[in-house]
């Protein structure tokens, strides 16, 4: 079962992704609010997620920065970045983001982004 | 901030206002489109319930595709001189109609393409196929017959390579009046208030102004209507 590291500023957001995530069978191992708390429950956890899906604009810490800190730790963890942002997407690839996926995007879209990375 | 602020106009600001309300608006159209899909995910669900949640999820890419026209324009704002390329002009028509029937797959849109001449045009940033296909999203929304049937032809709009046009006709649409839309958007408030909708024509006739074209609206008597748009040609450059 693929495990996800969800990060978003938006509550409702981190519970739309996890309950249909969940519904579709993957395991939801952790969310997280900004950067700096997504670099702490990484590093926290065990058992590193397969797939982290990052946002970018939020409080603390954004997105491209915690991107680019979780791809130190772990220079082969898969990161999908999910943004309203579609310009920051080269700045995403930079920091080690595997997919790039602009906002609103269908879950299915996210879905298939899922498998893809991990093969 | 008071003296971040001071000196600057509103003009100058709007870009970064426009940058972060279409942020939120997109954040607020994923929580939305999440959600249906969290509905439609339940097997229970009838088949009444879920055309309706197939319909508001084209609500929501609708106001996507306006929301982020809209930031690009503003973002545009303060570049005096646009990078462009040049494109096929029929290219750019498969790549709004392609996106039309993304987002409004349930109107069942026909399309009959009737002279898609080979034409090459200066673009930039997709403007061209972006003002073809808000214009044609506002065409559907302006037809209330059960399948728009949407005409669209390439045509040399001058008598030289110079300038080409892209006509959009629908005998579906939905105009009681000429619409001039300059006058609209200068003119008084109260004359606003007695137009259709029209996000998507006005957005449209930006981004080809933008490009240095311009576009035309024709009503035939009630009986539909067309959107005109004309854009440079690559030899004007």
């Amino acid at each position: 079962m693929t495990s996800v590291l969800i990060v978003d500023d938006e509550l409702f957001i981190v519970e739309l992704y996890r309950d249909i995530l969940q519904l579709r069978g993957y395991k939801v191992v952790g969310t997280a609010f900004d950067g700096e708390e997504a670099i702490r429950r990484y590093n926290d956890a065990f058992e590193k997620p397969d797939v982290v899906i990052m946002d970018h604009r939020m409080p603390v810490m954004n997105g491209v920065e915690a991107t680019r800190e979780i791809m130190r730790l772990n220079p082969i963890q898969k990161i999908i970045f999910v943004s309203a942002d579609v310009l920051v997407e080269k700045e995403a690839r930079e920091a080690g983001a595997t997919e790039f996926l602009p906002k609103p995007f269908r879950m299915d879209d996210l879905i298939e982004r899922m498998q893809k990375v991990s093969l | 901030m008071n003296g971040e602020r001071r000196g600057r106009s509103l003009e100058e600001e709007l870009p970064a206002y426009m940058d972060l309300l279409s942020h939120d608006i997109l954040n607020l159209n994923q929580t939305v489109l999440s959600s249906i899909e969290y509905m439609m995910s339940s097997s229970s669900l009838d088949n009444r319930s879920r055309e309706h949640a197939e319909k508001a999820t084209s609500q929501v890419r609708i106001s996507t595709q306006l929301m982020e026209s809209i930031n690009k324009l503003c973002l545009l704002q303060n570049e005096t001189e646009l990078k462009t390329t040049t494109v096929s002009l029929a290219e750019e028509v498969a790549k709004a109609t392609t996106a039309l029937s993304s987002i409004l797959p349930h109107r069942g849109i026909r399309f009959a393409f009737e002279n898609l001449t080979e034409a090459t045009v200066v673009d930039s940033k997709d403007l061209v196929s972006q003002s073809i296909l808000n214009a044609l999203i506002n065409m559907v929304q302006l037809d209330h017959s059960e399948s728009p049937e949407i005409s669209i032809s390439i045509e040399r709009a001058g008598d030289d390579d110079c300038t080409w046009c892209v006509r959009l006709q629908d005998s579906g649409l939905v105009l009681s009046t000429p619409v001039d839309l300059d006058t609209i958007v200068c003119g008084p408030e109260e004359r606003r208030s007695k137009t259709v909708r029209l996000a998507g024509i006005l957005l449209s006739k930006m981004m080809v102004e933008k490009l240095g074209g311009k576009i035309e609206i024709d009503c035939f008597d009630g009986r539909g209507g067309a959107f005109t748009m004309t854009y440079k040609g690559a030899t004007a450059i």
